[in-house]
C-alpha cells in the first residue's frame, strides 16, 4: 500500500488533522470578534469528514493490516468513527454561540478536533500500543477542554479531578497492557494476541493474567464511568462547560467501549468466564447506583451525569452475555446514547446560555427550579428536552427504546435472568427522575413570563440530535443491520 | 511460562545491580574515608557560604513555558534518532511491505511541520517573551 | 372498501385534537372543548361505519405495517373490537359534551380537554391494537392519562396522593403484564425457530394476535399458563380487581367526568378487554405443576378472583358515605362480574366473551350515567357526602329520574320468565347480569358441580341492590339536610343524562340476541373447542347452555330478581321509611359495620402489617430513618428507602479527589475479590 492509498483510507483523520492545524494557525491572525468563523470552519471539517466516512462505505468494508498491522477499517470502526464525528459536529455547532467572542476559540476548536482524532484512532486500532496512543490523545484534549472556562472555579475543579483520576487510570491501563505484552512474549497486535492466548489459555489464567484483566478493566472502567471508577464523572460533567460534558458523555466515554470490545472480547476471550463475572457485578452495581443517586439530584447536569453512569451499566452487560445479539444491542445503544445524551446536554447548555444572557449573575443555571414552566417560556426547548429524556428512559418510538429492547432481549436470551430483572427495574426507576423534569417543565408555573428565544446554532444542534433519536426509534432496521454488521467483526 | 521468566532475568539482574552498587559504594566510602568534625562541616553548603533569605521563592511563570518547550524539542530530537537508524535503513524498508524511503522521509517532514507550526503558535502568542 | 382506508383516523383524530387543544385551547371559547368533541364525533361515525361493514361482510378489518422485521404496528377491528370501539367513542363523546357544562368554571379547561382527548386516543389504541406490544404501549399511555387526570387538581394534596397511588398500584400490574409479554415473545421465537429452522418467514409478526392464536398449541403449556396469569395480573391492576383494587376508590379525587369516562366506562374495562382479547390463550392454559406447586388453570383463577371481587367490593359499597366512592366500589364489583363471566369460559366457551362484553357495554352506559348524575348532584349541592344530601328530587327532577333509571339498571331489576322473541324484558343491567348468573355461573355449576362462583354472583347482586338504592334514597328522598339551594344543571348536562338513561333502560333488551351472536363470531367455535381441549376442558355448545339454563328450577331462575327487588325493598325500609334505625346499625359498636367502614382493615393489613413487619423487617436499614413515613404506605416506604439510599450514597461523593482515587484503587481490589471468588468456587 503506498502512501496515496494510505492517505485516502485515512482521509477523515487527515482532514481533521489539517483542520485542527489550520484553525490553530488562522486563529492567530484573527481578532476575538472574528474568531466565530473558526467555529464554522470546524463544522465544515467535521461534516466533510463524516461525509467521507459515509461515502467510503459503512456496511461491508474490511481492510486489515494497515500501517504494520496497527490499524483496521471495518464496519465497527466506521460505526464508532461516525458516532464520534456526529457528536463532535453537534457539539461544535452548539459551541459557536456559546463561545462567540471568546479569546481562546482557536484552542477550543483545535482541541475538539484533536480529541475527535484520538477517538477515531482508538476505533480503528487493532494494536494495543496504537490504541493507547489514541486513548491518550483523546484524554489530554478533553482534560484541557473540561477546564476551558478558566475563570470558573467549578470548571477548573472539574478539569483537575478529571486529570488526576484520568492519569491514575491511564497508568493502571498501561500497566495492565504491559502485562499482556510481557506474558505473550512481546505481542501487541490484537488478533495475534487472540491466537496466542487461545493456544496457551493457561498463560492468561495464571495470576499474572488475572492481574492484567483487573488493571485493564479498571482502566476502561474509568472512561466508561463504571462504579466505583465513576467518582470523577458527576463532578466533571457538572463543572465542565455543558457542551463539553456532552462531548465527554457521548464521545470519549464510548471510546472506551470500542477499545474494550476489541481487547476483552477478542484478545482476552480465553478468560471469558472471568470477564463475565467481573462485569456482571460491575453492571449491576453501576446501573443501580447511577439510577438511585440520580433520583436525588437537583442539578440537571449532575442528574444527566448519573444517568450516564447508569447507562454505561446497561451497555456493559454486553461483556456478560457476549453474544452477537448482545453486541449488536450494545453497539446500537452507543449510538443512541450518543444522540440522546448530546441532545440533552446541549439543550441544558442552551437554557444556561439564555438565562445567563438574561441575568449575567445567575448561579446554578442547570438547577431543576430553572426548568419550571419552561414549556411556556420556550416550547421548542422544553419539547426537545422532553424527547431526549423520554428517549433516555426508553419510551417507544425513540432510539432509547429500540436499543434497550434489543439489548435486554439478548440478555434474556443469554439466560441472565437476574441481570435483566435488575436492568428492567432500573429502567422503571429511571423514569421517575426523567418524568420529574418533564413535570417541572409543563406543570409548574414559570418564574417569569418572558419568552426565551433559542439561538439559531443551538436550535440546529438540538434538531440534529432529535433527528437522530427519532430516526433510530422509528425506522430502526437499517441501524440494527448496521450495528449487526459491526458486531460481526468480532466474530463472537 | 519458563521462557517468559527467562526473558525477565536480565531485568532482575539490572534491578539487583541498581540496588546493590550504590549501597556498596556508600558503605565503602563510609569505611575508608577520613572524618572531619569541624563546625563548618555542619553548614548547608560546606564551602562556607551562608544561605540567606527563604528557600521558597517564586519563579516567573514564563520559566515553565520555557521548560516545557525545552522538553518538547528534546523529545523531538530523541524521536529523530531512531528514525535515522531504523526508517532509512535499507534492510528494514525492504523487509516491511509498502514502505519506501520516500515514505519515511515524508513522514518525518510532516512531523517537523507540525512541530514548526507549534513553535509559530507559541511565538505568536508571546510565550517566548521573558516578561510581558 | 373505503372504511379500511380511513380506520386509522379513529385514533388519529383524537391525537390531533389533543395537539390542537393543547396549542390553542387557551384562546378558544370553552377551553377548546369543541375540538375533541368534533374529532371524537367523527371517530364515532367511522367506528359505526366499520361496524356496519363487519356486520354485513363478516370479515374483520385488518391493516398492518411492519416495524422491526418480526414486530408490527397495525389495526384490527373484529366484532370484539368493533363493539368496544363504538362504546368508547360514543360514551367519550357524551362525556365530553357533558364536561363543557361541568367544567365551565374551571380555569384548567384547555388542559382538561387536551388530556381527555389524549386519553380517548390511547384507549382507542388499546382497542384497535392488532398485536400485544402495541396494546401494551397504548395501555401504558392510558395509565399515564389516568394519572394526569386523577391528579387534575394537583394542588389538592389528596388528589396528588391519589394520582400517585393509582399510578403505582396499576404499575404493579403493568410490570406483570410486561413480564408476560417478554415470556410470550421468547416462547414465540422458540416456537418459530423450531418450526422454521431456516428463519422466520417474511410477513410473520410474532406478537400479532392472529399469529399468537395460530400457534398456541405449540407453546409449552407451563409457559402458557404463566403468560396468561401474568396477563391477568395486568388486568387485575387496570380493572381494579382484588387485591390491586385499592387505587380505584381514591381515584375519585379527579373531576367527576373523569371518573365517569376513565374509572367507570372505559379504562378500567381495558383489563376485561385484555382477557377477552387474548381469550384463546386463556382457555388453552391448563393447570400445571411448577416446582412442586400446582398452579390452577388461568380461567379458574379469573373466575374466583372476579367473583370474590364482585362480592368483596359490594360489601364495602354498603357503608361509604361519599357518593362517588359508593359508585367506585360498585364499579369494582361490576368489573368483578365481567371477570367472573370470562372465567366461566372453560365450560361455556366463547359465549363467556359475549356475556362479559355485553355486561361491559351495558355497565358503561348505566355507570357513566350514574357518575354523571352524581356529578350533577355534586355540581349543585357542592358536597360529596350523602349525609348532607336528601330531598333533592323536588329540585332536580331530571337528574333524579335518570339516576333512578340507571340505579334500576345497576340493581338488575327486570321481569323474569317473560321473553319476547327470545329477549328478556328488563333494564339492561338485568339482561346482562341475569345472563352471567344463569347462563354463565349456573351452567358452570351444573356442569362442574362448583357452586362457589354462582354463590358469589347471587350474594353480590343482593348487596348491589341494597347499596344502589341506599344511595338513591339518601340523596333524593326524605328531608333536605342542608341549607343550600340546589338547582337543576344546564341542558348540556341533563341532555347527556337523558340519553344515557335511555340507553341504560333499553339497550340491553334491544340488542341481547344479535350482540351475543355478533361478538361470538370473533373466535371460531371449533378452534376454541380444540384449545379448551388442550387444557383438558370440554366446552359445551350454545344450545346446550340454553337447555341447561331453561331446565333450572324456577327458584334459581327467579333468584337474581328476588335478590334485586329484595335489596331494593330493604333499602327502602331502612333509608326511606326508616323503620329500622340507621344509627342502630351504622355505628362503630357494630363489629360488622366497623369492619366494613374500615374497609376490612386493608389499610392496616396492606400498609402497616405488610410494610412494617415484613418489608421493613427485610429492609431493616430503611426502617430507622423512615419510621414516620411508614404509614404513608409500602410504596412510599420503598421510594423513600431508595431516595434515602440516594442521600447516603451522595455522601460518598465527597468531592475530594484523593477519595476518588482511593475508590478507584478499591475498585481494583473489588475486581480482584470477584475473580478470587471464582477460584474458591
Amino acid at each position: 500500500m503506498n502512501y496515496i492509498e494510505l492517505a485516502s483510507e485515512f482521509a477523515p483523520e487527515l482532514i481533521l488533522t489539517i483542520g485542527a492545524l489550520a484553525i490553530m494557525m488562522i486563529g492567530l491572525f484573527l481578532a476575538n470578534s472574528q474568531k466565530k468563523v473558526l467555529g464554522y470552519l470546524a463544522t465544515i471539517f467535521l461534516a466533510v469528514a463524516s461525509l467521507v466516512i459515509v461515502y467510503r462505505g459503512i456496511y461491508d468494508i474490511q481492510m486489515e493490516g494497515i500501517l504494520a498491522d496497527s490499524l483496521t477499517i471495518d464496519p465497527m470502526s466506521q460505526f464508532f468513527k461516525l458516532t464520534f464525528l456526529v457528536v463532535s459536529l453537534i457539539v461544535v455547532i452548539a459551541s459557536i454561540k456559546e463561545y462567540d467572542g471568546h479569546s481562546n476559540q482557536d484552542e477550543y476548536y483545535t482541541l475538539i478536533l484533536l480529541g475527535t482524532i484520538g477517538m477515531m484512532v482508538v476505533a480503528s486500532a487493532i494494536d494495543i500500543v496504537t490504541m493507547f496512543i489514541g486513548f491518550e490523545l483523546a484524554s489530554l484534549s478533553t482534560y484541557a477542554l473540561a477546564g476551558f472556562n478558566k475563570k470558573d472555579p467549578n470548571s477548573l475543579e472539574a478539569a483537575v479531578k478529571y486529570f488526576i483520576i484520568g492519569a491514575l487510570s491511564s497508568a493502571l491501563l498501561l500497566f495492565g497492557l504491559s502485562y499482556i505484552y510481557g506474558m505473550s512474549g512481546g505481542l501487541t497486535n490484537i488478533s495475534e494476541l487472540a491466537v496466542f492466548f487461545n493456544n496457551n489459555p493457561a498463560v492468561l489464567q495464571s495470576p499474572m493474567g488475572i492481574i492484567a484483566l483487573m488493571l485493564i478493566v479498571a482502566g476502561f472502567g474509568f472512561k466508561m464511568a463504571l462504579v466505583p471508577f465513576h467518582m470523577w464523572a458527576p463532578d466533571t460533567y457538572q463543572g465542565a462547560p455543558t457542551v463539553i460534558s456532552a462531548l465527554l458523555a457521548a464521545g470519549s466515554k464510548k471510546m472506551a467501549f470500542v477499545a474494550a470490545f476489541r481487547i476483552l472480547l477478542i484478545a482476552m476471550i480465553a478468560i471469558k468466564i472471568d470477564i463475565a463475572m467481573v462485569f456482571m457485578i460491575l453492571a449491576i452495581i453501576t446501573m443501580t447506583l447511577g439510577n438511585v443517586v440520580a433520583l436525588s439530584q437537583r442539578s440537571l447536569k449532575r442528574m444527566l451525569a448519573y444517568s450516564s453512569v447508569a447507562q454505561a451499566g446497561y451497555i456493559s452487560m454486553v461483556f456478560v452475555v457476549m453474544s452477537p445479539e448482545a453486541l449488536t444491542g450494545g453497539i446500537l445503544y452507543v449510538m443512541s446514547h450518543a444522540f440522546m445524551k448530546t441532545g440533552a446536554f446541549i439543550a441544558v447548555a442552551a437554557l444556561g446560555y439564555m438565562l445567563l444572557k438574561e441575568n449575567s449573575n445567575a448561579k446554578d443555571v442547570d438547577h431543576l427550579d430553572n426548568f419550571a414552566g419552561l414549556g411556556k417560556r420556550s416550547p421548542f426547548l422544553a419539547f426537545s428536552i422532553m424527547i431526549f429524556l423520554f428517549a433516555l428512559a426508553g419510551i417507544p418510538f425513540t432510539a432509547g427504546f429500540v436499543s434497550k429492547f434489543i439489548l435486554f432481549l439478548s440478555v434474556l436470551e443469554g439466560g441472565f435472568y437476574l441481570l435483566v430483572i435488575f436492568a428492567i427495574l432500573n429502567s422503571a426507576l429511571s423514569l421517575y427522575y426523567y418524568a420529574r423534569v418533564v413535570k417541572y417543565m409543563y406543570v409548574l408555573p414559570p418564574s417569569s413570563d418572558e419568552k426565551l428565544k433559542v439561538p439559531g446554532t443551538y436550535a440546529v444542534a438540538i434538531l440534529l440530535a432529535i433527528i437522530g433519536v427519532l430516526a433510530i426509534g422509528i425506522v430502526p432496521e437499517p441501524f440494527i443491520n448496521w450495528a449487526a454488521s459491526a458486531a460481526n467483526v468480532l466474530g463472537l | 511460562m519458563e521462557e517468559i521468566i527467562d526473558n525477565f532475568i536480565p531485568v532482575a539482574i539490572f534491578i539487583l545491580f541498581g540496588l546493590v552498587i550504590p549501597l556498596a559504594i556508600m558503605f565503602i566510602v563510609k569505611q575508608i574515608s577520613p572524618r572531619s568534625k569541624t563546625l563548618a562541616k555542619f553548614t548547608t553548603y560546606e564551602s562556607g557560604s551562608v544561605p540567606t533569605g527563604s528557600a521558597n521563592m517564586m519563579f516567573n511563570v514564563e520559566y515553565y513555558a520555557y521548560a516545557i518547550l525545552f522538553v518538547l524539542f528534546d523529545v523531538e530530537l530523541l524521536f529523530l534518532y531512531p528514525w535515522v537508524t531504523v526508517y532509512v535503513n535499507e534492510a528494514v524498508i525492504t523487509s516491511t511491505p509498502g514502505f519506501t524511503t520516500g515514505f519515511s522521509i515524508l513522514a518525518m517532514v510532516l512531523f517537523m511541520i507540525v512541530v514548526l507550526l507549534g513553535l509559530i503558535y507559541e511565538w505568536k502568542k508571546g510565550v517566548l517573551e521573558w516578561v510581558r | 372498501m373505503a372504511v379500511d382506508n380511513i380506520v386509522y383516523l379513529i385514533p388519529a383524530l383524537p391525537v390531533l385534537a389533543f395537539v390542537l387543544t393543547l396549542a390553542f385551547g387557551k384562546k378558544l371559547p370553552s377551553g377548546g372543548g369543541y375540538i375533541p368533541i368534533l374529532a371524537i364525533a367523527i371517530s364515532c361515525i367511522i367506528s359505526v361505519m366499520a361496524f356496519l361493514q363487519i356486520y354485513n361482510t363478516g370479515i374483520p378489518i385488518e391493516v398492518s405495517a411492519h416495524w422491526f422485521s418480526v414486530l408490527n404496528v397495525g389495526i384490527l377491528i373484529d366484532p370484539l373490537a368493533s363493539v368496544m370501539l363504538m362504546m368508547v367513542t360514543f360514551v367519550s363523546l357524551l362525556i365530553h359534551i357533558y364536561a363543557i357544562g361541568y367544567m365551565a368554571h374551571d380555569p384548567g379547561k384547555p388542559r382538561y380537554f387536551a388530556e381527555t382527548a389524549l386519553f380517548t386516543a390511547a384507549m382507542l389504541g388499546v382497542v384497535l391494537a392488532d398485536n400485544i406490544l402495541q396494546f401494551f404501549i397504548a395501555w401504558e399511555l392510558v395509565g399515564l392519562c389516568s394519572y394526569l387526570l386523577i391528579g387534575f387538581w394537583f394542588r389538592k394534596p389528596t388528589a396528588a396522593a391519589a394520582a400517585k397511588k393509582a399510578f403505582l398500584t396499576t404499575r404493579v400490574g403493568d410490570v406483570l403484564f410486561l413480564a408476560g409479554i417478554v415470556i410470550l415473545y421468547s416462547s414465540m421465537r422458540d416456537v418459530f425457530l423450531e418450526r422454521f429452522p431456516a428463519g422466520i418467514p417474511d410477513g410473520t409478526y410474532l406478537l400479532q394476535f392472529s399469529t399468537i392464536f395460530d400457534n398456541i398449541s405449540h407453546i409449552d403449556p407451563t409457559n402458557l399458563t404463566i403468560i396468561t396469569l401474568l396477563f391477568f395480573g395486568g388486568a387485575v391492576g387496570k380493572s381494579g380487581q382484588f387485591p390491586l383494587h385499592v387505587w380505584l376508590p381514591d381515584a375519585m379525587e379527579g373531576p367527576t367526568t373523569v371518573s365517569a369516562l376513565i374509572h367507570a366506562a372505559t379504562m378500567v374495562t381495558a383489563g376485561v378487554y385484555l382477557v377477552a382479547r387474548t381469550f384463546p390463550m386463556f382457555i388453552a392454559s391448563p393447570a400445571v405443576e411448577l416446582a412442586g406447586i400446582t398452579i390452577p388453570a388461568t380461567l379458574t383463577v379469573v373466575a374466583y378472583i372476579g367473583g370474590f371481587t364482585a362480592l368483596f367490593a359490594s360489601t364495602m359499597g354498603l357503608v361509604m358515605n361519599d357518593i362517588k366512592r359508593v359508585l367506585a366500589f360498585s364499579t369494582i364489583s361490576q368489573l368483578g362480574y365481567m371477570m367472573l363471566a370470562l372465567g366461566m369460559g372453560s365450560v361455556i366457551g366463547v359465549a363467556a366473551v359475549g356475556f362479559a362484553m355485553f355486561h361491559l357495554i351495558n355497565h358503561a352506559f348505566f355507570k357513566a350515567c350514574l357518575f354523571l348524575c352524581a356529578g350533577s348532584v355534586i355540581h349543585s349541592t357542592g358536597t360529596n357526602d350523602l349525609r348532607e344530601m336528601g330531598g333533592l328530587m323536588s329540585k332536580m327532577k331530571i337528574t333524579g329520574i335518570t339516576m333512578l333509571f340507571s340505579s334500576l339498571a345497576l340493581a338488575g331489576i327486570g321481569i323474569p320468565f317473560l321473553k319476547i322473541i327470545g329477549t328478556p324484558i328488563g333494564t339492561s343491567g338485568f339482561v346482562s347480569k341475569d345472563a352471567i348468573i344463569l347462563e354463565g355461573s349456573y351452567v358452570f355449576a351444573n356442569v362442574t358441580h362448583d357452586w362457589i362462583p354462582f354463590a358469589f354472583g347471587v350474594l353480590a347482586a343482593l348487596l348491589t341492590a341494597i347499596y344502589t338504592f341506599r344511595l338513591w334514597f339518601m340523596a333524593f328522598t326524605g328531608k333536605p339536610r342542608q341549607e343550600r339551594h340546589p338547582h337543576e344543571s344546564p341542558a348540556t348536562m341533563t341532555g347527556v343524562l337523558s340519553i344515557l338513561a335511555v340507553f341504560a333502560l333499553v339497550f340491553g333488551m334491544l340488542t341481547f340476541i344479535p350482540f351475543n351472536i355478533f361478538v361470538g363470531h370473533t373466535y371460531d367455535h371449533h378452534e376454541i373447542e380444540e384449545l379448551a381441549g388442550l387444557a383438558g376442558n370440554h366446552v359445551i355448545g350454545h344450545d346446550e347452555i340454553l337447555d341447561i339454563a331453561h331446565h333450572a328450577s324456577p327458584i334459581i331462575t327467579l333468584l337474581p330478581v328476588i335478590v334485586g327487588v329484595g335489596g331494593l325493598l330493604l333499602a327502602w325500609v331502612i333509608y326511606n321509611r326508616r323503620w329500622i334505625s340507621v344509627a342502630s346499625i351504622g355505628n362503630m359498636r357494630n363489629p360488622l359495620f366497623k369492619i366494613l367502614a374500615k374497609r376490612y382493615y386493608q389499610h392496616e393489613i396492606f400498609i402497616e402489617l405488610i410494610s412494617l413487619k415484613f418489608t421493613y423487617g427485610v429492609l431493616a436499614l430503611a426502617g430507622e430513618f423512615s419510621d414516620r413515613k411508614i404509614v404513608d404506605g409500602i410504596i412510599d416506604g420503598i421510594s423513600s428507602f431508595i431516595i434515602g439510599g440516594a442521600e447516603v450514597l451522595k455522601k460518598i461523593q465527597t468531592g475530594v479527589v484523593q477519595n476518588y482515587a482511593t475508590a478507584t484503587v478499591l475498585g481494583v481490589g473489588l475486581i480482584a475479590l470477584i475473580l478470587s471468588l471464582r477460584w474458591v468456587i
